[in-house]
């Protein structure tokens, strides 16, 4: 049986994921020195920052929105990431970590600390399609039917483990991008990963 | 975890709707709220407020809730013990210079305080002034040590602490805008790492002011700033260099890195396929097979036949996690069905794609080898770089080191001067500051710690500490949970707490050293004094660090 489709626009697979923008986001030495001139003024002059929000307002905005339950709860959040970015921009070294990866960090630690007073609720969002990736890695089974064995057995992991599935199966980030944002050896993140999904795996077959 | 909410295929948020609440003007504001002093802010204005209009009751419940609110950041955790104020007595219309037993210098200019409105004050105004030094200065003066910065936690390697505060006939006064004090610390501590931090004593949060100055005092009782010296931009000129570097030669191989092509299969009879034409662009790896077709995986539980009959608006493409995967969307109005497919093509053109396939998998062996090859030239050169940017770095290193042995050998043959260190510190609100330096937690050997005493009684703290000898600084592990720890077995390690019924207890270089080999899982049988001690100084002889 064969079916053909009208109209078959091929549109950007990833217009609305964010994550997989992050691949995307290598930057050009002159790219790089750009940057570290507009956080230099941005710390001379606190309304130059402007540049620097234009350019990762979306990506902050989605990484955040991907954690909480509306928009108007990751508005406020990714407000806030912002003002703490330019209240500690001075203390922001280029030590290898580009800065992108900085801002997430602030963005999941503001996160972290609202959670733990519970004044937003955590949420998890999950892709039917990635949850069926996860179990392919974590079980041999089909999935749908299991989603609910699933989601009993993501409540079982620790707030990082948590992160790195989200992270790496929901946001489809390289293990790089990983490290730099939750400040771990990208190796580290790797073995982490790989053990989270043996925890899940044995979770789910018990 | 019971309180994560797990949604299950939400719907993504497009652009528009996510700039519609873009704002940087809301972003300006939280950041002027985050560097306005407590004092402005309306939150302030309004306590106030309603203190003067309500009745005498009230205003002392609200004075009480303020000293409770006081008493939560900084508690010293042994009554009797704190580090006690020195006091003076000032003429508040004359320039003064307090000197103290250490050494340090308080200089208050002429109408340097004002009353709560603003109004100068003229008069004899008493200053109230303690300094912490050292860990056990830290220890017992209850100041908390940690440090958020952006969310991180850190904990203060400390350069110098001082309290200073006002106060005219029982009444606090403040420190005109116009005119801070000029605090010249003696610190026991060398070196250019440290900044000046302020605590705000309600919510036990340091507040960044500005990177630390620090100088001499000169025969003539001048003050003159250290020459700072370049070293330490160089160290952050090369980590800069070699980073962007590093970040230009990742750019140069990732432009060779070409997709792995992908082994063409047969159409299976009777399978569900599709025909889609795909992005050469975007998925050079299909692009080249003719007829290419996606057939619907046999696990794909979402595919019905009767979907074939839609008319679909839109159709988008992209790649499974599994390698040889595609994930086909397709949308109509507001309706969206993904598949899980593999790409085929029919048994005719099976030969000619298995052919093409061989050529681009040669194609793409060979750029890999070009790309590790590159790949290690490009590391060779780092390396390279690296080592000539850091014996620079170690040649400046060793040249500063022989200025300062002779710039000090000079200072004691002329015995004019002492090697003291002043921090220099602009106070411009009274109440307690620092010349600190951020740090990580000890990292090395994470331990699960059970605490007793010698005659093996648990015991359980108010305030416990890591000290790491040599380092001016306290972790407190009560800050987290106590029973798992990590500290640096190659550090020599000093714990140092108070427990739930107030007694010192310690476990001290020597019990480390006794552990032996350690064991994941460490019984700390600590040393609790059951004798009070008498002042400070006997805490410090006894702690010996």
């Amino acid at each position: 049986m064969h079916y053909s489709y009208q109209k078959t626009e091929i549109m950007n697979p990833d217009a609305n994921q964010p994550v997989h923008e992050q691949g995307k986001h290598h930057q050009s030495r002159a790219q790089l020195d750009d940057e570290v001139q507009q956080i230099k003024a941005a710390i001379a002059n606190p309304q130059a920052f402007g540049v620097l929000y234009d350019k990762y307002y979306l990506r902050i905005f989605r990484y955040v929105f991907q954690r909480v339950e509306d928009e108007d709860v990751a508005a406020d959040v990714t407000s806030v990431v912002f003002s703490k970015a330019l209240f500690s921009l001075s203390k922001y070294q280029f030590r290898g970590v580009p800065f992108s990866a900085w801002l997430f960090r602030v963005a999941q630690n503001e996160l972290n600390q609202l959670f733990r007073k519970n004044k937003v609720q955590q949420v998890v969002n999950i892709p039917l399609e990635t949850l069926a990736q996860i179990a392919e890695d974590a079980t041999e089974e089909g999935l749908e039917e299991r989603v609910e064995d699933l989601k009993k057995a993501m409540k079982c992991l620790s707030e990082d483990e948590l992160k790195l599935v989200e992270q790496r199966y929901f946001e489809n980030r390289s293990y790089k991008e990983i490290a730099e944002v939750l400040d771990m050896e990208e190796n580290n993140a790797r073995v982490k990963t790989f053990r989270v999904i043996q925890k899940l795996k044995n979770l789910l077959t018990k | 975890m019971s309180k994560i909410k797990f949604n299950i295929n939400r719907k993504n948020i497009t652009d528009e709707q996510a700039l519609k609440h873009k704002s940087f003007d809301k972003v300006m504001a939280g950041y002027k709220a985050m560097n306005t002093p407590l004092y402005k802010t309306f939150k302030f204005w309004a306590g106030a407020g309603i203190a003067v209009t309500t009745v005498v009751v009230a205003t002392f419940l609200f004075i009480n809730k303020q000293e409770k609110e006081t008493e939560l950041a900084v508690k010293p955790p042994i009554e009797n013990l704190d580090i006690q104020n020195i006091h003076f007595s000032v003429d508040a219309s004359r320039d003064t210079v307090l000197t103290t037993e250490t050494g340090s210098q308080i200089k208050i200019a002429a109408n340097s305080f004002v009353d709560k409105n603003g109004n100068p004050v003229a008069g004899i105004v008493d200053i109230e002034y303690r300094e912490f030094h050292d860990v056990v200065d830290i220890f017992l003066s209850g100041i908390p040590m940690a440090y958020d910065s952006a969310g991180t936690n850190y904990h203060f390697e400390s350069a110098g602490m001082f309290e200073i505060h006002g106060f005219q006939k029982g009444k606090e006064v403040f420190i005109s805008e116009a005119s801070p004090v000029n605090i010249l610390l003696a610190s026991k501590q060398e070196g250019e790492r440290f900044n000046i931090y302020k605590l705000d004593d309600k919510s036990g949060d340091w507040s960044f002011i500005e990177k630390d100055t620090a100088g001499r005092i000169g025969e003539d009782g001048t003050y003159g700033e250290i020459k700072k010296e370049k070293l330490l931009d160089s160290i952050n000129d090369i980590i800069v260099e070699l980073s962007l570097n590093k970040l230009a030669a990742e750019a140069l191989v990732a432009q060779l890195i070409i997709e792995k092509p992908i082994q063409p299969k047969k159409l299976e009879p009777l399978s569900h396929n599709l025909k889609i034409e795909v992005d050469e662009k975007e998925f050079p790896e299909l692009a080249l097979y003719k007829n290419l077709l996606f057939e619907i995986d046999k696990n794909d539980k979402a595919f019905k036949s009767e979907l074939s009959k839609i008319v679909w608006d839109e159709a988008s493409v992209k790649k499974g996690k599994q390698q040889g995967t595609y994930l086909l969307t397709f949308r109509k109005g507001k309706d969206e069905y993904t598949f899980l497919t593999r790409p085929v093509v029919p048994e005719k053109d099976f030969p000619n794609a298995k052919e093409l396939y061989e050529s681009m998998f040669d194609e793409y062996e060979k750029t890999l080898s070009k790309r590790k090859a590159d790949e290690e030239k490009k590391k060779k050169e780092l390396e390279a770089e690296y080592a000539k940017l850091m014996a620079d770095r170690n040649a400046q290193i060793a040249a500063i080191a022989q200025r300062m042995a002779t710039e000090s050998a000079q200072r004691s043959a002329a015995n004019t001067t002492t090697d003291i260190i002043y921090r220099s510190f602009m106070v411009s609100s009274f109440g307690i500051w620092n010349s600190d330096c951020p740090q990580n937690m000890p990292k090395g050997l994470m331990v699960s710690a059970k605490f007793t005493d010698k005659k093996n009684n648990e015991l359980i703290f108010n305030t416990l500490y890591l000290i790491e000898k040599g380092k001016n600084a306290a972790y407190s592990l009560t800050n987290y949970d106590y029973s798992r720890f990590q500290f640096n077995p190659e550090s020599e390690n000093l714990l140092l707490g108070v427990t739930k019924d107030n007694k010192i207890a310690i476990f001290k270089p020597e019990d480390f050293a006794a552990l032996g080999k350690i064991d994941l899982s460490i019984n700390f049988k600590m040393q609790v004094i059951d004798k009070p001690f008498k002042n400070i100084e006997e805490v410090k002889s006894f702690v010996d660090i």
